[in-house]
């Protein structure tokens, strides 16, 4: 275990770095250079505002050293200046940072919550209306796009209870009610979107387990069926569920993207979007970092996870 | 060889085209397999129809749109739906239902150039993978490693970040994200073929490696190939909905479901929910119905590359 860990941990190495330098490949792609597009539409620029722009991104350096500086810059988590703020892209994630992980998280709760009574009972109640309920339900969280379901929840709530989404945000501690009453709507679109796949993994891997002989054993022994489900059906069809739930997490993060967008929460995905659109280059680098990093941490720590959780799988 | 043999063999490779394209009762193979699929395969023929509508929706659009996706009167109001415009009209008097269908357009253009094209990509890189191991193995499989490791909207939004918006950036923006995760199910798939007799019997007899890859191996992965291309072309659509609902994919005033969302769709919302709903049933509609098609032709075809 010690060592498939430290192997595995070895292997992220290059897959970063591989990231950080496919980025930085990614913005010096454009026919001539970011700056040059950036300003392509806004008619005529004086020239030293573009070379003091260029200077700033160290776009008059040779490519070589442009490198060099970028991985320092990925080594000390330091972007430098946002051309649209001017203040430095390190401050802009890190106030936003907090607010899309808190959503994430929400998210993932509300995800679970749904996800495994939902597929426990429709696998205990195989094949009635219940279980169609529960299928057509998860279904249609795979089929609305996550952004849809988002416009929907604030029609309703506009119509119902004329609530619109804040203006300014209010952070957990200051006001944790105002704060949950802001987020939980953008956690249950997204949440309910991804508790989809989790239902029917969870609903499946139940009905597989509830076929097993020991199931059988404790029904024979007189145990009554709800421990029977609870105590030795569930817990062992745990594990494929946690594994996607986990890996959901991943792509729920990428999900926020939109959902922030529609509901104004001032995430790191709507600064992701808002940084496209406004042409900051050294912004949309380091926020792509970010949800591609947290992308292949998830991943490896679901592959830890795994060896933990079931002791059958042998790492060599 | 003999008139007699050779007369034998005229025949016998009749016979074997006829038992090719008919089945034992004189089917025609293709027109019973439909007919199967769509008397096992109930919510995959309802995908099915929901494409084939799309699909002409998108193909006569001009004969069927009761406007043109840029017609309209700027009125600064939306018109509530009525005789005239079914589904009501946007602020710019445009009639939303026109702008649906010439929508569908965009949504099956964008959708299946970056799912095919994509996919291609993917099944090339996955066979030359696979079959020449080693070194080039390690190489493309690292790259793909690194393009998975970014969320599949966040390198769209990248790219176009670098492209610019546009019908045609947003196709690159969906391909690229595609070609690494078909390439790693048909490296899988294609490293059972490259140790088949048969691939060792071509290449004994001198055949070069870029014929056998295509004539021996990508045969042979075409089933799991079509599947994730079914599959990836409702996720296109998706993403493509989404990009242009972000203000980074399609953009006004060409007719695009995401972008009809955008705007409009939401200042409007509580006086029009119109604006907002109608695209947002068609894209919901478009990706179920592939969905549905996708699982569907998965379990005919190959059961086992069934997930979650």
């Amino acid at each position: 275990m010690g060592r498939y860990l430290i192997g595995r941990l070895l292997l992220m190495i290059p897959t970063l770095l591989g990231v950080a330098i496919l980025t930085f490949i990614l913005m010096r792609v454009v026919p001539g250079d970011v700056v040059t597009l950036r300003y392509s539409q806004s008619g005529s620029v004086p020239q030293e505002v573009i070379d003091r722009e260029r200077k700033q991104l160290g776009l008059d350096k040779p490519l070589q050293d442009q490198f060099v500086d970028f991985m320092g810059q990925v080594v000390r988590l330091d972007f430098g200046k946002s051309l649209w703020t001017d203040r430095p892209v390190t401050e802009e994630i890190g106030s936003r940072l907090g607010i899309t992980l808190e959503l994430a998280i929400l998210a993932a709760i509300i995800s679970t919550a749904l996800a495994i009574p939902l597929g426990v009972i429709a696998a205990v109640k195989q094949d009635t209306w219940v279980d169609y309920a529960v299928r057509v339900f998860s279904i249609g969280g795979l089929a609305f796009p996550s952004f849809w379901l988002g416009i929907l929840m604030i029609l309703a709530l506009v119509v119902w209870f004329r609530w619109a989404p804040p203006l300014q945000f209010v952070p957990l501690w200051e006001d944790p009610v105002a704060n949950l009453a802001q987020l939980i709507w953008p956690a249950l679109a997204v949440g309910y979107r991804y508790s989809a796949v989790a239902t029917r993994m969870t609903r499946s891997s139940v009905l597989e387990v509830l076929r097993e002989d020991y199931v059988r054993t404790a029904r024979a022994k007189g145990v009554g069926e709800t421990l029977v489900v609870v105590r030795h059906a569930l817990r062992n069809s745990l594990l494929p569920v946690i594994t996607v739930i986990s890996l959901e997490f991943a792509f729920l993060f990428g999900g926020l993207v939109v959902t922030e967008q529609v509901f104004n929460v001032n995430g790191l995905g709507k600064l992701l979007v808002d940084a496209v659109a406004h042409r900051d280059y050294p912004l949309v680098q380091a926020i792509v970092l970010i949800f591609s990093s947290v992308f292949v941490l998830v991943n490896f720590v679901v592959d830890i996870f795994y060896g933990v959780l079931d002791p059958r799988i042998r790492y060599s | 060889m003999s008139s007699q043999a050779a007369v034998a063999s005229v025949h016998d490779s009749e016979e074997l085209a006829r038992r090719r394209f008919l089945d034992d009762q004189g089917w025609p193979r293709a027109r019973r397999a439909v007919r199967d699929f769509i008397r096992q395969r109930p919510l995959g023929t309802f995908g099915a129809a929901v494409i084939i509508v799309m699909a002409i929706a998108a193909i006569f659009a001009d004969l069927i749109a009761p406007y043109g996706p840029y017609e309209g009167v700027f009125t600064g109001l939306p018109e509530a739906p009525s005789l005239a415009h079914p589904l009501g009209t946007d602020p710019f008097g445009r009639d939303v239902l026109s702008r649906l269908i010439y929508g569908s357009r965009t949504a099956l253009l964008v959708g299946f150039t970056s799912s095919l094209v994509g996919s291609t990509l993917g099944l090339a890189l996955g066979i030359v993978s696979a079959y020449f191991g080693g070194k080039v193995d390690e190489i493309v499989q690292r790259l793909m490693d690194i393009l998975i490791s970014f969320p599949l909207i966040v390198l769209a939004i990248a790219i176009v970040a670098v492209l610019e918006p546009g019908t045609e950036k947003v196709i690159v923006a969906i391909t690229i994200p595609v070609i690494p995760r078909v390439a790693r199910v048909t490296r899988a798939s294609g490293l059972a073929v490259v140790r088949m007799p048969y691939v060792e019997a071509a290449r004994s007899v001198g055949v070069r490696a870029p014929r056998i890859m295509a004539q021996h191996i990508a045969p042979n992965v075409f089933a799991p190939y079509l599947i994730l291309m079914t599959a990836f072309l409702g996720q296109a659509i998706l993403l493509e909905a989404t990009l242009s609902y972000l203000g980074l994919g399609v953009v006004e005033p060409d007719p695009a479901w995401g972008n009809m969302l955008r705007g409009q769709g939401m200042a409007f919302l509580d006086q029009a929910p119109w604006l907002a709903i109608a695209p947002g049933v068609a894209i919901s509609l478009a990706v179920f119905g592939f969905n549905l098609f996708g699982d569907s032709l998965r379990d005919a075809l190959d059961p086992r590359l069934r997930t979650a």
